[in-house]
C-alpha cells in the first residue's frame, strides 16, 4: 500500500530545495515528500473553501434583483458521508506516508557501524564527544556513515536542530535521548537550539561538518588530540577512584555487584519482577538511584555515588568498551 | 423581587438591565448574567489590548536580525507575557465568559444562568487572576514562555514572578471551571418549554461541548500549576531533575489540559460562526445535527491527542505514532463543520454585513490554520517544524485568524442586543477588511520562515529571514489598525449610535425575541422554544425598525 | 443583591423563602443544583487524578523505594482514620434523610456528628504528621529519617540501606494527604454553616438542597481517602 503515496508525491513536487533548506541527510528526502503531499492536499482544500465562498457570495448575495433565498435542502446525509469519507481517506494516506518516514528516521540506518557521539547541551552551548575520543564544540561526521547521537543536558531542556537534516531532538536533564541519521551531502550546516532555554537561547548555535572522506575526518580528529581526556578515560578513572571496583569486576569474576564484563545491552531480571535493558538511562539510574531497580540475585546495597554527567557518560563508554572488547 | 418590567414596548424606552439599579456597586456585585457578561467583556477587550501591545514590541524588536529594540531578556519576557495574557486572559475566557454569559440564558429563554452567585464568584476569581498577572509584570515579569516548562521555569534563581503567574493561572482556571458548570447546568435544566435538545442554537451545543472540556481538563492544569508552585517553594522532587523529579511529566500534565484548551477556544468560535452564517444567509443552517455532534466529537477526541506537542521530547516512538494518528483523526469533525457552513451559503440570500464579513474570512483562515495543523500532526513533518515559526504561524491562524475574528464577529452581531445601539456599518466593514489583510500579511511569511528553519522564541535570528520578518511586522501594524477601527466603531456607537430594534438582523433564536437591550428579567413574557434557524416567520420593517414576526407578537 | 428571592425571614413557605427568582419551581431548583454539584465533583476527581498519576508514574519508576517507604507509615492510624471517615459519611447521608423527613433534631445531631468525626480525622492526621516531621521524615531531598524511627522498622527492612531519594515518596505522601486534608477542612467549614442554618430551621422536606449538596461533596472526600489509604499505607 505504501509505494502509491510515494509515487504520487514524487509527481507533485510541493517542497524541496529552494523552498525548503537543502537536503543533507538520509531522511530529508522522505520528509520533503510527506510535506509535499500535505502541501497539495491543503492547497486543494483551501481552493475548495475559498473558491466556493467566493462563487456563492457572488451568485447568492442579497441584491434588489434577488427577493430572498431559494428553496434548498437543509441537510443531506449523502453529502455528509462524502465529505467525511474523503478527508478520512486522506488522513489514512497521510498517516501511512508520514509514519513510515518517521520510523525510518528513528531507526539506526543500515550500513557501517554507526559513529557514536555524546552530545551535551548546557546554557548556552553544545559539546560533542566523538567516539574517537575527541571532544569539541562542533559536530564532525563522515559522509555516508550512519551517526548515532546520544543527547544529555546539564541544566535545562535544550533541543538540537539541524534544518538541513530535517532532524530535531530534545536534550533533557536527568536522562539520555538519541537521534540517528546518515549524512548524504558533504558541507557545513548550522546546529540550532529549539527548546527555549533562556537569555541566549537564540545564539546557542554550533555547526556540523560533514567530511567528504575518512581522511579529512581523521585529520580533524588528530588535531590537538589527547589534550583533554577522552570520555573513556574519564570513565575508567571514575571507576577506579569512586570505588566501583570494590564491588564490580570487569573480567567477569563474581563480586558484591554484577560484573561489568559484557553487561552492556543485556537484559536483566529485577527484584520484584520486571526486566531492564542495560542502556544509557538504566546505567544512569543504577548509579544515581541504585535502589530504584535492583538486579535479581543481588542485594540493594550499592551506595548512590555522586558522579557528574560527564563521569556517567564515561562509565557508559567504559561499559560499551567492555562489551566490544570481547 | 424587584423591578419586573412591563411590556417589551415600555422596556424599550424605559427599564433595561442597564438602567436597572444604578451605581458602581450595582455592577460589581450584580448577579445579573448580562452585567457580569459586560464586565467580562471589558476586561477581556483590555487583555487583548495589553497582549497586543506586547505583541507589537515583539514584532518591532524582530525588525532587525540582531534584535536591538530591547535586550534578549526583555524580549523573552515580552513573548512570554504576550502568550500568557492572550491565552489565559483573552482567548480562553473570551467567547464563553463574555458573550456566553450574556447570551446563554437569553437563548434558552431563562431569567439567568443556573447559579448566579457562582457566576459572580467566577468573575471575581478571574479578576483576581488577572490582577496577579499584572502583579507579575510589576515584579519584573517572567521569561519562561507561556508553556512554563521546568526545569527552566522553576530554577531556584527565580523570584516572586513565577509564583504570582502560577497562582494567576490557577485562579483563572478555577473561574473557567465554574463557568463551564454554570453553562452545562443551564443548558440541561433551564431550557424554555418546548425547546428540545435539537431546537438549541448551535452556539449552545458549542458551549456545551466547551463546558465538558472546561470541567474535566482544567482541574488538571490546576493541579499542575499547584505542583509547580510547591516544587518551586519546597523542592518536592516532582518535576525538577535535580531533586529527583521528571520534567517530561510536567509536559504531559500541561498538554493534557492545554491541548483540550485549544478546543475551549475554537468551539465557541465555531458556535458563533454557525449562528452568523445562517442568519446572514437567511436560510436554515445546513446539517444541524452533524454540526452539533461534531462539537461533541471534537471535545471528546481532543482529550486523547496531547502527546502531539511532545514528539521530540524523548517520549517513546510508539506513543508518538498513536498520538499522531489520533491527532489527524480529530481533524475530521472540523472538516464536517467547514463543509456544512459552506453548504449553508448555497442558494442563500447572503447579506454582507460586518459580522458576516468576519465569518467569511474565518472560513479561509481557519482552513489554513487547521490544515497546517495536519503538517504538525504528521510525525515526519513535525520533527523539523516543531518549535519553529511554522508552529507560531499555525496557532496564530487558528487563535487570531479564527478565534479572535469570530470573537469580533460575535461582538458586532450581539452588540445591538448588548447595548441597544447600532454601530456604524462603514466602520465595521473597514475593520473587517483591514483585520483580514493585516492578519495574512503578518502571519503568512511566518510559515515560510518556519519551513526554512527559523526557530521560535528567538530574540535574534539569521540574516536570511530578515525580509519575511519585516513584512510580518508591517502586517502587524495593519492588523492593529484594523482592531483600533473596530474599537472606534464600538466607542462611536456607545456615544452616538442609533437605537437598535429588538431584532436588527432577523435572527430566529430567542435572544432576538426580547428588547434591545433586554429588561432586567430578560423577557416580559417567558417565551416558548422556537425553531432556531427558521426565518419564514420574520418580515423586515422599512428603515431602522429591524425584523418583526409576521402578523405581530402572536405568531411567535 | 436586589435580585434573589427573599431574605431568610423564618416565616413563609420554602417557595417564598428559598426559591431563586430564575427557577420555575422548587424541584427544578433541586435538580439543577444536584447536576451542578455532580459536575463540580467530576472536576474534583480530575483534580486529584493528577496526583494519582504522579503516584503511579513514580511507583513504577521506583518500585523498591516505594515498597521500602511504606514501612514508615503506621497502617493502624490509617485504618482508624478510614473508620472515622466512613462513619462520618454515614452520618452525612443520615442528615440528608433527616432533612427530607423534616426531623430537625435528628438533622442537627447528624450534622454535628459529621463535623466531630471530620475533626477527629484531622487530629489523627496531625499526630501522624508531627510524629514524622520530628523523626526527620520530610519531603524531597531533605528527608533524613532519624535512627530512632529506623530502629522501629522490621528487621528485614532495617538491613537495607536508606534509599537516598526516600523523600520522593514522602513528597507524594504529603501532597496527596495534604490536599485531601484541605478538602476535609473545607468540608468542616461547610458543616458549620449547615449547622447554623439548621438551628435557624431553614431545612425541611420542602428545601434541603444545601444539606444534600454538601453530603455529596463529603462522600467524595471520603471516597478519595478510601483510595489513598491502601495506596500509601498498605502496598
Ligand atoms: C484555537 C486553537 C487551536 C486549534 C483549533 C488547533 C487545531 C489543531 N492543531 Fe494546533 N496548536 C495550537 C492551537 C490550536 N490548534 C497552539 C496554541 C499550539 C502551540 C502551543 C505552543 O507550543 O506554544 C498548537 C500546536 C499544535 C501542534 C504541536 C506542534 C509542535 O509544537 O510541534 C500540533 C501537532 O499535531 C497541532 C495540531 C493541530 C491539529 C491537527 C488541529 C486540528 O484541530 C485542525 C482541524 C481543522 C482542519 C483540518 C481544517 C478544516 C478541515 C478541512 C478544510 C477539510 C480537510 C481536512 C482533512 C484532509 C483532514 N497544533
Ligand atoms: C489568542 C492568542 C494570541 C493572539 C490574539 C496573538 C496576537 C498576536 N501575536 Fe502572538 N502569540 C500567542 C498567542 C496570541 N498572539 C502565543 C500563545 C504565543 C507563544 C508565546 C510563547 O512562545 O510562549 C505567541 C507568540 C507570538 C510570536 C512569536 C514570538 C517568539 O516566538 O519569539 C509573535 C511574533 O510575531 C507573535 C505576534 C503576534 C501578533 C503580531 C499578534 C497580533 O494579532 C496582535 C494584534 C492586537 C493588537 C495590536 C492590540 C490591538 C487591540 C485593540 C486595539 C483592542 C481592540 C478591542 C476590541 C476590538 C474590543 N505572537
Ligand atoms: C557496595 C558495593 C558497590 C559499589 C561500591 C558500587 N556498586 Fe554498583 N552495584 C552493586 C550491587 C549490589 C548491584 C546490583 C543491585 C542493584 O542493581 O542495585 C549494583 C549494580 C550496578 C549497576 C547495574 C548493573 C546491572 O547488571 O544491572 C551499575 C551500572 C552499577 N552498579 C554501577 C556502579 C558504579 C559506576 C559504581 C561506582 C561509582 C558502583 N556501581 C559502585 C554494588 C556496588
Ligand atoms: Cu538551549 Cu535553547
Ligand atoms: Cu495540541
Amino acid at each position: 500500500m505504501i509505494p502509491i503515496p510515494d509515487r504520487l508525491v514524487g509527481a507533485l513536487l510541493g517542497a524541496g530545495p529552494g523552498y525548503m533548506p537543502e537536503r543533507a541527510s538520509s531522511v530529508a528526502e522522505g520528509v520533503d515528500q510527506v510535506f509535499g503531499l500535505l502541501f497539495w492536499v491543503s492547497a486543494f482544500f483551501l481552493a475548495v473553501i475559498v473558491g466556493l465562498t467566493i462563487v456563492f457570495v457572488i451568485r447568492y448575495r442579497a441584491r434588489p434583483s434577488r427577493p430572498g433565498p431559494e428553496a434548498s435542502p437543509d441537510h443531506s446525509t449523502r453529502l455528509e458521508v462524502i465529505w467525511t469519507a474523503i478527508p478520512l481517506l486522506l488522513v489514512f494516506v497521510i498517516f501511512a506516508a508520514s509514519t513510515r518516514v518517521y520510523l525510518a528516521m528513528t531507526e539506526t540506518p543500515p550500513g557501517a557501524a554507526p559513529q557514536r557521539v555524546q552530545v551535551t547541551g548546557k546554557k548556552w552551548s553544545w559539546w560533542f564527544d566523538h567516539d574517537a575520543g575527541k571532544g569539541s564544540k562542533e559536530l564532525h561526521v563522515l559522509l555516508g556513515r550512519p551517526v548515532e547521537l546520544v543527547l544529555a543536558s546539564t541544566d535545562v531542556i535544550h533541543s538540537l536542530y539541524v534544518p538541513e537534516f530535517r532532524l530535531k531532538q530534545d536534550a533533557v536533564p536527568g536522562r539520555f535521548t538519541r537521534m540517528v541519521f546518515t549524512p548524504t551531502r558533504a558541507g557545513t550546516y548550522p546546529v540550532l537550539c529549539t527548546e527555549y532555554c533562556g537569555t541566549n537561547h537564540s545564539t546557542m548555535t554550533s555547526i556540523v561538518v560533514v567530511h567528504p572522506d575518512q581522511a579529512s575526518l581523521d585529520a580533524w580528529m588528530q588535531e590537538g588530540k589527547g589534550k583533554e581526556e577522552t570520555l573513556l578515560q574519564v570513565g575508567i578513572r571514575a571507576f577506579d577512584e569512586k570505588g566501583c571496583s570494590a564491588c564490580h569486576s570487569v573480567d567477569g569474576s563474581p563480586g558484591v555487584g554484577p560484573t561489568f564484563k559484557g553487561i552492556w545491552g543485556k537484559t536483566h531480571d529485577l527484584v520484584g519482577g520486571g526486566k531492564a535493558v542495560v542502556d544509557e538511562n538504566y546505567v544512569r539510574e543504577s548509579i544515581v538511584k541504585p535502589g530504584a531497580k535492583v538486579v535479581a540475585g543481588f542485594e540493594d546495597m550499592m551506595p548512590p555515588t555522586p558522579l557528574d554527567d560527564r563521569e556517567i557518560q564515561g562509565i557508559v563508554e567504559y561499559l560499551k568498551s567492555l562489551k566490544e572488547g570481547t | 423581587m424587584t423591578g419586573a418590567p412591563g411590556t417589551s414596548a415600555q422596556a424599550a424606552v424605559g427599564e433595561s438591565y442597564l438602567t436597572h439599579g444604578r451605581g458602581i456597586g450595582s455592577w460589581l456585585f450584580s448577579l445579573d448574567h448580562k452585567r457580569i457578561g459586560i464586565m467580562y467583556l471589558a476586561l477581556i477587550a483590555f487583555s487583548l489590548f495589553l497582549g497586543g501591545v506586547f505583541a507589537m514590541v515583539v514584532r518591532f524588536h524582530l525588525w532587525n536580525p540582531s534584535g536591538g529594540l530591547v535586550s534578549n531578556d526583555a524580549y523573552n519576557k515580552m513573548f512570554t507575557l504576550h502568550g500568557a495574557v492572550m491565552i489565559f486572559l483573552f482567548v480562553i475566557p473570551g467567547i464563553p465568559s463574555a458573550m456566553g454569559n450574556f447570551v446563554v440564558p437569553l437563548m434558552v429563554g431563562a431569567k439567568d444562568v443556573a447559579f448566579p452567585r457562582v457566576n459572580l464568584l467566577s468573575f471575581w476569581l478571574f479578576v483576581a487572576g488577572a490582577v496577579l498577572f499584572v502583579a507579575t509584570l510589576v515584579v519584573g515579569g517572567i521569561d519562561t514562555g507561556w508553556t512554563l516548562y521546568p526545569p527552566y521555569s522553576l530554577e531556584s534563581s527565580r523570584g516572586l514572578g513565577i509564583l504570582l503567574a502560577l497562582t494567576g493561572v490557577f485562579l483563572a482556571g478555577f473561574s473557567s471551571i465554574l463557568t463551564g458548570v454554570n453553562f452545562i447546568a443551564t443548558i440541561h435544566r433551564m431550557r424554555a418549554p418546548g425547546q428540545g435538545w435539537f431546537d438549541l442554537p448551535l452556539f449552545l451545543w458549542a458551549l456545551y461541548a466547551t463546558g465538558i472540556i472546561q470541567i474535566f481538563a482544567t482541574p488538571v492544569l490546576g493541579i499542575t500549576v499547584a505542583l509547580g508552585f510547591l516544587e518551586r517553594v519546597f523542592h518536592l522532587g516532582i518535576f525538577m531533575p535535580e531533586y529527583g523529579g521528571d520534567p517530561v511529566l510536567f509536559q504531559h500534565f500541561f498538554w493534557f489540559y492545554s491541548h483540550p484548551a485549544v478546543y475551549i477556544m475554537i468551539l465557541p468560535a465555531m458556535g458563533i460562526v454557525s449562528e452568523v452564517v445562517a442568519v446572514f444567509s437567511r436560510k436554515p443552517i445546513f446539517g444541524y445535527r452533524f454540526i452539533a455532534m461534531s462539537s461533541i466529537a471534537i471535545a471528546v477526541i481532543g482529550f486523547l491527542v496531547w502527546g502531539h506537542h511532545m514528539f521530540v521530547s524523548g517520549q517513546s516512538r510508539w506513543a508518538n505514532v498513536i498520538f499522531s494518528f489520533l491527532t489527524l483523526l480529530v481533524a475530521i469533525p472540523s472538516a464536517i463543520k467547514t463543509f456544512n457552513w459552506l453548504a449553508t451559503l448555497y442558494k442563500g440570500h447572503i447579506v454582507l454585513k460586518t459580522p458576516m464579513l468576519y465569518v467569511l474570512s474565518f472560513f479561509a483562515i481557519f482552513g489554513v490554520g487547521g490544515l497546517t495543523g495536519l503538517f504538525l500532526g504528521a510525525l515526519a513533518t513535525d520533527i523539523p517544524l516543531h518549535d519553529t515559526y511554522f508552529v507560531v504561524a499555525h496557532f496564530h491562524f487558528v487563535m487570531v485568524g479564527a478565534v479572535m475574528i469570530a470573537f469580533l464577529s460575535g461582538l458586532f452581531y450581539w452588540w445591538p442586543k448588548m447595548t441597544g445601539r447600532m454601530y456604524d456599518e462603514r466602520l465595521g466593514v473597514a475593520s473587517a477588511v483591514l483585520v483580514f489583510l493585516g492578519f495574512n500579511v503578518t502571519f503568512i511569511p511566518q510559515f515560510l520562515a518556519g519551513t526554512q528553519g527559523m526557530p521560535r522564541r528567538y530574540a535574534t535570528y539569521a540574516e536570511q529571514f530578515v525580509g519575511m520578518n519585516r513584512v510580518s511586522t508591517v502586517g502587524a501594524v495593519l492588523l492593529a489598525a484594523g482592531l483600533l477601527v473596530a474599537l472606534w466603531a464600538f466607542v462611536a456607537s456607545l456615544r452616538s449610535g442609533a437605537r437598535a430594534p429588538a431584532n436588527p438582523w432577523g435572527g430566529a433564536t430567542l435572544e432576538w425575541a426580547t428588547t434591545s437591550p433586554p429588561p432586567h428579567d430578560n423577557f416580559a413574557v417567558a417565551p416558548r422554544g422556537t425553531r432556531p434557524y427558521d426565518y419564514r416567520g420574520l418580515r423586515q420593517e422599512p428603515g431602522q425598525a429591524g425584523w418583526v414576526p409576521v402578523g405581530g407578537e402572536g405568531a411567535r | 443583591m436586589s435580585d434573589h428571592a427573599g431574605g431568610h425571614a423564618a416565616t413563609g413557605t420554602p417557595e417564598q423563602r428559598f426559591l431563586a427568582h430564575h427557577f420555575r419551581d422548587m424541584d427544578a431548583q433541586l435538580q439543577t443544583s444536584k447536576l451542578g454539584i455532580w459536575l463540580f465533583l467530576g472536576s474534583e476527581v480530575l483534580f486529584f487524578s493528577g496526583l494519582f498519576v504522579a503516584y503511579g508514574v513514580y511507583r513504577a519508576n521506583h518500585y523498591a523505594l516505594f515498597h521500602y517507604a511504606h514501612h514508615f507509615l503506621d497502617w493502624r492510624m490509617g485504618a482508624l482514620n478510614t473508620v472515622v471517615l466512613v462513619s462520618s459519611s454515614l452520618s452525612a447521608a443520615w442528615s440528608v434523610r433527616c432533612a427530607q423527613l423534616g426531623d430537625r433534631r435528628g438533622l442537627r445531631l447528624t450534622l454535628l456528628l459529621t463535623l466531630l468525626l471530620a475533626g477527629t480525622f484531622l487530629v489523627v492526621k496531625y499526630f501522624e504528621y508531627s510524629h514524622k516531621l520530628h523523626a526527620g521524615i520530610t519531603w524531597g531531598a531533605g528527608c533524613r529519617p532519624s535512627p530512632e524511627i529506623l530502629a522501629t522498622l522490621p528487621a528485614s527492612v532495617q538491613a537495607l540501606p536508606v534509599p537516598r531519594d526516600l523523600g520522593t515518596f514522602f513528597s507524594i505522601y504529603y501532597l496527596m494527604t495534604g490536599l485531601h486534608g484541605i478538602h476535609v477542612l473545607v468540608g468542616m467549614g461547610l458543616y458549620l454553616w449547615l449547622i447554623g442554618r439548621a438551628t435557624r430551621g431553614d431545612f425541611g422536606p420542602g428545601y434541603y438542597v444545601p444539606v444534600d449538596a454538601v453530603a455529596l461533596y463529603w462522600h467524595l472526600v471520603d471516597m478519595i481517602w478510601i483510595f489513598l489509604f491502601p495506596l500509601l499505607y498498605l502496598i
